[in-house]
């Protein structure tokens, strides 16, 4: 089977429905736990959609906060972590608004993800292939960035991404292959 | 000859297993179609490259914050969204109800003939 997997595994201690009692409780430790288990994956969320990495960790701390002090809003309908990617979703979104809608920028630094599962196959990938997937992506429309990017995440369903997103399950899959069509004619084009 | 299309959902597995089993195979014979699928996949890689790394006490300082109250929470654009979007629709829905029955009403009324004109005693009723 062919995987993609870039992030490390969530830990699973402690279920995801105890952490969310205790944090209706006022229980910030639990929210703690829940920061430690996702923190990771809401700045790869963040940082995939407003991709300025100076400002992940402020948009990030917002969403945490808003996870403790909302935790009313989640009904416990859905999975409690496509209510958070939501949440993370639409708090980069709010952030790019405010921010006057600037253009989103590709920043050349190092990269901090592990490289898991590197194989044969892989060692031709370059760092010039990567930071130019990053500048592309960065010039793409923010509903192109957010879908590519939750995707990625975990490998999240697209039944899962539609649940996040609210919208069908077609509107993922179309959107989706949009955002890949419209991010390989830029790679091909700027490949000379 | 295989889509693009067909290879993302391979790489996201999201093809059906069989299928998925057909083009894996076919990939293991074609060296050409395993670059193909091979360059796709390092474009997903790249998707999530250049996250920046959570910073030590990261969680630490969440929880102090929480514990703090934390700042206050900016105006949630998104619930507002969702309010009026609801409002919208109950308005829409409100004024719709509300032509039918004025249609309901109103419409025999207004559509109605005139009544008769009473016959003038002056001009004489013949």
């Amino acid at each position: 089977m062919l995987s993609i997997m870039t992030l490390p595994e969530v830990p699973h201690a402690l279920p995801d429905a105890d952490l969310v009692a205790r944090i209706r409780r006022g229980d910030a430790a639990a929210l703690r736990l829940v920061v430690e288990r996702y923190q990771q994956r809401i700045f790869a969320l963040i940082y995939g959609i407003i991709r300025d990495r100076h400002e992940v960790e402020d948009v990030a701390q917002e969403v945490f906060l808003k996870v403790y002090s909302r935790i009313d809003a989640f009904d416990g309908r859905s999975q409690f972590y496509t209510w958070l990617y939501r949440v993370a979703a639409n708090a980069a979104k709010d952030h790019l608004k405010k921010r006057s809608r600037r253009p989103a920028v590709a920043f050349e630094e190092e990269e901090s993800l592990p490289d898991r599962g590197r194989g044969p196959h892989e060692a031709a990938e370059t760092a010039e292939l990567r930071r130019r997937v990053r500048a592309e992506i960065a010039a793409l429309p923010v509903r192109h960035r957010e879908i590519l990017t939750l995707r990625e995440l975990d490998g999240l369903a697209y039944t899962r991404i539609a649940e996040i997103l609210g919208i069908s399950l077609g509107t993922v899959e179309s959107r989706i292959h949009r955002a890949r069509e419209r991010l390989k004619r830029r790679l091909s084009s700027h490949a000379d | 000859m295989r889509t693009d299309r067909q290879l993302w959902q391979l790489l996201d597995g999201e093809l059906p297993e069989a299928e998925a089993a057909r083009l894996r195979a076919e990939a293991a014979g074609d060296a050409e179609f395993a670059a193909r699928i091979s360059a796709l996949a390092s474009v997903k890689r790249g998707i999530l490259a250049g996250t920046p790394p959570v910073p030590p006490g990261f969680s630490r300082r969440i929880e102090a914050l929480a514990s703090r109250g934390g700042p206050a929470p900016a105006v949630d654009l998104d619930e507002i969204r969702r309010f009026l979007r609801r409002s919208l629709v109950a308005a829409a829905i409100l004024g719709a109800i509300g032509l039918a029955y004025l249609a309901a009403e109103l419409g025999p009324k207004l559509l109605a003939p005139p009544p008769l004109q009473a016959k003038d005693p002056l001009l004489g009723g013949r």
